[in-house]
């Protein structure tokens, strides 16, 4: 707004605020490409090729700095009802002049490195790094180009202002492809070869597993044709959903439930290890993910010792089922185990929460993150050792036979029938009662909602029939999951994350949910409006902490061993940011924020599809979080209501500018 | 139960089941707690009674190595009362503003022992290596302040304390990035601090003395500036009211950046502490004495700054002579005692069941949890109690664990703090 | 007896009185206004009485049950629901969901029953949807209609207020405690706040005890004014009563008096 009135007012004036803006852009620039180099990012991604001779990865993590902060040091804020300058020449100029600036300092800094011995302190900058960045020149001819590439990639930038939409989203498929297709070789090639199709790897990937130059072209020319053809169809098909009613909603809701379902099953067995293990990795974090967004999402209580629940789950999973446990061997099999590991997360949960529950906010935090502290040094400390193994934690969790090595889970589909039977059965029993109900006049029928007496029966019988053949056979069919075997762990985890979903989606639409979301809006009036705090605060964290602790009781057996060091503070940390970047509140939100965080960079001890990223991934969790706080608190895929709430001020604005013209019928 | 007696009304107690039964496991936690911090501390010293306690001579290096570490958890709670005094967060990152001093004076001293000045001429050497912790903590605050926190005034309560866990996550890793994650190590004190000294009956060593001395200064010179400078008086006002002061004319926005400033300044005086003292530094060094500074601060009264120096004492102390006091658990509890327990447990009890009758509705609560936890008590006295002792081996491993306990337990039984909170309007709701 | 009957009600904050054994009493079907000049103890009074501030001493008999010291949600469940003197809504929520939460104490589907969709889950989803519209509707169209899925912030000020009645009828209580409902609106709303206070006893049924600086208001809704003054009760009875009383005159002007000395 000032930029705007000012220039009306004083075109020189405008120049000096520009001028200024475009050498501090240049400098935050040149200092984020500065911090690039100097941790060491340019040269781990280097060993990385994108296409095979031209480009390395190396120089991606510093390309996408110029480009970057040339685009933003253009970027107005949009107010609506005003009209902002075209964009233009100035735009690429100014970019240029960004980009001039970090490619300077970049050059700087080499020639400092070079120059002067400072690889003590500075362990990244090192000879190679020189070498690399003066291009095989010397140091001048080095900072030259680099301050020539710097100012043409920011111009570049800053010409993005300029192209029309179209342009942009061609642009940014290309870079899509290339990004997917390189960063996904191991993945492809895991596909490809097991399909039998290992020439088409060879044709495609450089034996450095970068891509061949061809098959870039190609693949760049299929995106960007696949583009133009799709363009405004994947719309269509979302408008057409919603315009039918709902049978037919519900209709192609389930053949989409289907298909979920049968790709869940199918696709694992062609992902290959690698993806299978970040995919499943992926579904872990899901699944805690979800745990806590029901305690900070739902009931705002910013819980930093979730790590609790899911050591909790962990440890329990391994003292009763591993014959290696210090004191306690029952030796249950995984599924006997679940049972014991819901009770302790139960227990664990109204053991933390309960003391917590009258503190402030972030009192709160603090001393959740206290008891998740003090679970780990518990473990860990040599006084507890003779239950819970010490430092040496648990191993051989869960064999898959007695006295057998190999950690997994057993499916005895009996059993699973004879739950799916019980479900059937309370649905039906439920259905029954108030079709009599009705019938008697007891009740009023519910608008809308007709239970037919042929659903019901084949509910109930059903649901005995399944109970009655599912324990009679309990082994008819079983299902054995080795906990290395990534396909399988994959398609288990989706299971229990699917129940998670279930659970938060049903109980966020509810009574509870409601009660959670006024406690965390205000809670002193959430009390004073006939919620009791204290009864939903503990389901808030009773639902999280089973949620973590059947996570826990995954991961012990995925890992098959156990040690109180994978329980650090770091691991609520992750969890947390995994909530905030995907969106507090919004379950879509979390799914994104695993796929996104856990998927690409990795977890706390999780490798993922950027295999580069391990020793910065960290880092990165770290920008993400203080940019997303001050860009996009409210996540990258909210609930309409969360993004609404963090721009409260600006919708207020909003709604004024457009309710300026039409009078209501009153003055307030 | 029934009563004729109207403050019981006609239909009994009408108490919320989940609301009592909360109250009587906090009460019974209160009681588990209290209860080992009292018998560990009257065992420690019966067993020096008895002579099979610690050797005599290692209480004095217990004790100064609880002033010194609690001296520092005091310095660095400063820069988190202050900060949450005025804006109502817990700045996380504070921890690794105090890790970036010690990281600094790493390089710093390594320089002067090149110089040739660590060993020539120490004081100035000291007095550098200080002003670059201070200067360093302070700038970094300062920075985080700017980039970070400025934009987010106003933001709903969780999102600066969010925000803050972020630039802590960002400054460690960026630091291990940057320098590595190898112990990076001081250089050899000169030998007069290597030296012990007598003090008021106590054999400190001399780097402790040094920094017993330095910290007092700092404190000195903090309580100068907050109660008798132009700026600190801003400081206060700002802390009571932003609105109002803003509307006297202080400017808000620089003031809170001093706060930072000063907060920091302090932290770095901490980093020099701890650079003579443990004389290491990685970058994950701020993390842990960063939540326990914190904790300190809570335990103190948070935006109290007394309360932040008497609270970060408190924790140190607790933290030496806490190990001591786990293993100390090992002397049974004598019969007698046990009994002694029993009979006032049963006289809780009765008071119970005297006030239950007569209580309103809030008191009522109060009776339940005397008679539930006394009736538990009174049951253990006369049959666990009783010679009852706890072998806890590796104490010295479990030691944060205690620091976290004394948390929760000062919350729960005192939540506003030793000396009280002292928090803005805005914050107080 | 008295639907609500108050004895002795003492609340202390540090060394201020700020209730100082206040007598009070009202009747089923009853308007009873509670006047004073600022920092008379009123609002202090409802806190004590809705649960937010235990009292220290004294005693509130409603419906011969006494209230003193129980939580906020348990007197909510009992029948007494308030309004606050700076409105405080769940701003974030819909206005329907900020009329149907309060319906929370009424409602009380387990967990199983809301996992499983049980047909009582549904049928009191149903209903306390309907009754939250209802509800609303007894505002005229102000918050119906579209206004349903709007978050309360982006209401007007008066809509707030009002919206802040519904969220306190829709806990279906017998009694309705008002803190300063006319605060800040203009006379036109003033007025019809005060015929619809009026409404909420003759058509819904409800007892109201209501805070109020607008002497007007006082005057036209209330059967019975109550009147306050550090934290002591100095005045009680009709309105022309009151306001003749030299007590409260003194109260009011006295203050005032002090004041433009000082």
């Amino acid at each position: 707004m000032s930029a705007i009135s000012v220039s009306t007012l004083d075109g020189g004036a405008t120049h000096a605020l520009e001028a200024r803006k475009v050498i501090r852009s240049g400098l935050i620039a040149g200092a984020a490409l500065a911090l690039v180099v100097a941790v060491g990012m340019f040269l781990a991604f280097d060993r990385r090729k994108i296409i095979d001779p031209f480009l390395s990865a190396g120089y991606l993590v510093i390309m996408w700095v110029p480009i970057l902060f040339g685009y933003r040091v253009s970027v107005r804020p949009a107010l609506e009802g005003f009209e902002g300058p075209k964009p233009g020449r100035s735009n690429v100029v100014a970019g240029a002049i960004v980009g001039a600036i970090a490619g300077a300092m970049l050059g700087l800094l080499i020639i400092i490195t070079d120059t002067f011995n400072i690889r003590d302190a500075f362990i990244h900058l090192s000879p190679t790094l020189v070498e690399t960045l003066s291009f095989g020149g010397s140091l001048y001819t080095g900072t030259l180009i680099l301050i020539v590439g710097g100012a043409v990639l920011a111009a570049f930038g800053g010409a993005l202002h300029t192209f029309n939409t179209r342009t942009k989203e061609i642009l940014a498929t290309l870079a899509l492809t290339i990004l997917a297709f390189s960063f996904l070789e191991l993945v492809i090639g895991d596909i490809l070869r097991s399909a039998g199709l290992r020439p088409i790897d060879n044709w495609i990937y450089a034996p450095s597993r970068g891509l061949k130059p061809m098959p870039a072209v190609l693949f760049c020319a299929i995106a960007v044709a696949a583009r133009i053809f799709f363009q405004g169809r994947s719309l269509r098909v979302n408008e057409r959903y919603r315009a039918m009613d709902t049978k037919g909603q519900q209709k192609w809701g389930l053949v989409a439930g289907v298909v979920a379902i049968a790709l869940g099953a199918f696709l694992p067995a062609i992902f290959g290890t690698f993806l299978n293990d970040v995919l499943s990795n992926v579904g872990l974090f899901i699944l805690l993910g979800l745990g806590l967004n029901i305690v900070v999402g739902y009931a705002g209580l910013l819980d930093l010792g979730y790590v609790a629940f899911f050591a909790v789950g962990a440890y329990t999973a391994a003292v009763v089922t591993s014959p290696r446990s210090p004191q306690f061997t029952p030796e249950m099999a995984f599924f006997e185990a679940l049972p014991w590991v819901l009770l302790m997360a139960v227990i664990a949960g109204l053991f933390i929460g309960t003391p917590v529950i009258r503190m402030r906010g972030d009192y709160l935090a603090i001393v959740t993150l206290g008891f998740g502290e003090i679970i780990r040094i518990a473990l860990n400390s040599e006084w507890l050792t003779p239950l819970f193994g010490g430092a040496q934690g648990i191993v051989r969790i869960a064999p898959i036979d007695p006295g057998g090595a190999v950690s997994g889970i057993r499916v005895d589909f009996g059993y699973v029938l004879a739950v799916a039977g019980v479900i059937a059965l309370i649905v039906g029993y439920m259905r029954w009662r108030d079709t009599r109900a009705v019938a008697r006049e007891q009740v009023e029928p519910i608008p809308g909602v007709v239970y037919e007496a042929r659903t019901t029966s084949l509910l109930l019988v059903g649901g005995m029939l399944a109970i009655g053949l599912g324990l009679a056979f309990p082994t008819f069919a079983t299902w054995t999951i080795i906990g290395i075997n990534p396909a399988n762990m994959f398609r288990i985890v989706l299971v229990f994350v699917a129940v998670a979903i279930f659970v938060s989606w049903r109980l966020r639409d509810s009574r509870v949910g409601r009660a959670w979301m006024a406690i965390r809006e205000d809670e002193q009036i959430a009390q004073s409006m006939g919620i009791n705090i204290v009864t939903n605060k503990l389901l808030a964290f009773v639902m999280g902490a089973m949620m973590a602790s059947l996570g826990g009781a995954f991961f012990a057996v995925k890992l098959g061993t156990i040690f109180p060091h994978s329980f650090e503070i770091i691991q609520s940390i992750i969890i947390l940011v995994v909530v905030i970047v995907g969106g507090m509140g919004s379950i879509k939100g979390v799914i994104i924020g695993a796929v996104v965080l856990i998927g690409i960079l990795g977890g706390p001890t999780q490798v993922g599809l950027l295999r580069e990223m391990a020793e910065f991934k960290l880092l990165a969790y770290g920008v993400i979080l203080i940019w997303m706080m001050l860009n996009r608190p409210e996540g990258l895929w909210p609930e309409t209501r969360r993004a609404r709430e963090l721009h409260q001020e600006e919708m207020g604005q909003d709604a004024w500018l457009k309710s300026g013209s039409t009078t209501e019928g009153e003055t307030s | 139960m029934i009563n004729e007696n109207p403050t019981l009304g006609r239909r009994g107690l009408q108490l919320d089941v989940a609301t009592v039964v909360v109250d009587v496991f906090v009460g019974a936690l209160k009681v588990f707690l209290l209860f080992f911090a009292v018998w560990s501390a009257v065992a420690v010293i019966v067993l020096q009674a008895q002579g099979i306690g610690l050797a005599g001579e290692s209480w004095p290096g217990i004790i100064t190595g609880g002033l010194v570490q609690g001296a520092m958890y005091g310095l660095i709670a400063l820069g988190y009362s202050m900060v949450y005094g005025i804006l109502g967060f817990i700045n996380f990152a504070h921890g690794e503003v105090f890790m970036a001093g010690i990281m600094t004076g790493v390089f710093v001293s390594a320089f002067l022992v090149e110089s040739g000045m660590w060993l020539n001429a120490f004081p100035l050497a000291l007095l550098i290596l200080l002003m670059s912790c201070v200067l360093t903590s302070a700038l970094v605050a300062m920075i985080i302040e700017r980039v970070a926190y400025r934009r987010l005034r106003g933001a709903p309560r969780l999102i600066p304390l969010i925000t803050s866990i972020g630039v802590s996550f960002f400054i460690q890793y960026a630091v291990l990035g940057l320098f590595g994650g190898q112990f990076r190590r001081f250089p050899d004190l000169p030998p007069a601090l290597r030296q012990r000294y007598r003090v008021l009956g106590l054999d400190i060593g001399g780097a402790q003395l040094l920094v017993i001395c330095v910290a007092i200064v700092a404190m000195v010179v903090l309580w100068w500036f907050v109660t008798r400078s132009r700026s600190g008086r801003a400081i206060r006002a700002v802390a009571e009211d932003k609105e109002i002061a803003a509307l006297m004319g202080i400017d808000v926005d620089r003031t809170i950046v001093m706060t930072f400033v000063v907060g920091g300044a302090m932290a770095g005086v901490a980093g020099t502490m701890w650079a003579l003292i443990f004389r290491s530094v990685i970058p994950f060094t701020g993390f842990l004495p960063g939540i326990k500074a914190f904790t300190a601060a809570v335990l103190g009264g948070i935006g109290n700054l007394p309360g932040a120096m008497l609270g970060g004492m408190t924790l140190g102390m607790v933290e030496a002579v806490g190990p001591t006091m786990l293993t100390s658990l090992r002397w049974p509890i004598p019969d007698l005692v046990a009994y002694l327990l029993g009979a006032v447990s049963i006289v809780a009890v009765l008071w119970g069941i005297r006030t239950i009758r007569t209580a309103t509705v809030a008191g009522a609560t109060r009776s339940i949890t005397l008679i539930v936890l006394g009736t538990l008590m009174a049951i253990l006295s006369f049959t666990v109690l009783p010679g009852y002792n706890v072998i806890i081996p590796g104490a010295s491993q479990l030691k944060d664990m205690i620091a976290f306990l004394v948390l929760i337990g000062v919350l729960m039984i005192r939540p506003v703090g030793l000396l009280g909170e002292r928090l803005s309007v805005e914050e107080r709701g | 007896m008295a639907m609500l009957e108050v004895t002795g009600l003492t609340k202390t904050f540090g060394g201020l009185q700020a209730l100082n054994g206040v007598d009070f009493h009202i009747d089923s079907g009853e308007i009873v206004s509670i006047i004073g000049p600022n920092g008379a103890g009123k609002t202090t009074f409802f806190n004590t009485l809705s649960g937010m501030y235990p009292p220290d001493g004294g005693e509130a008999l409603f419906r011969g049950q006494n209230i003193a010291g129980l939580t906020p949600d348990q007197i909510v469940k009992l029948g007494i629901a308030r309004t606050f003197q700076n409105v405080r809504l769940f701003p974030n929520m819909t206005v329907l969901e900020n009329v149907m939460v309060a319906q929370h104490c009424r409602t009380r589907r387990s967990v199983l029953a809301t996992l499983f969709r049980s047909p009582s889950f549904l049928r009191e989803e149903a209903e306390i949807e309907a009754r939250a519209k209802e509800i609303l509707s007894f505002f005229g169209t102000r918050l119906t209609g579209y206004r349903w899925e709007q978050s309360a912030f982006m209401l007007s000020y008066a809509n707030r207020r009002r919206l802040e009645i519904a969220r306190a009828m829709a806990t279906q209580p017998t009694i309705l405690l008002l803190d300063e409902p006319t605060a800040g609106m203009n006379p036109r709303e003033t007025l019809e706040l005060t015929d619809l206070i009026g409404k909420l006893r003759d058509e819904k049924g409800f007892t109201i005890v209501i805070i109020e600086h607008d002497m007007k208001v006082v005057r036209d809704v209330s059967d019975r004014v109550v009147v306050l003054d550090h934290g002591v009760k100095i005045a009680e009875g009709s309105y022309e009563h009151v306001s003749s009383d030299d007590r409260v005159i003194e109260a009011y002007l006295g203050r005032q008096a002090e004041e433009e000395a000082g």
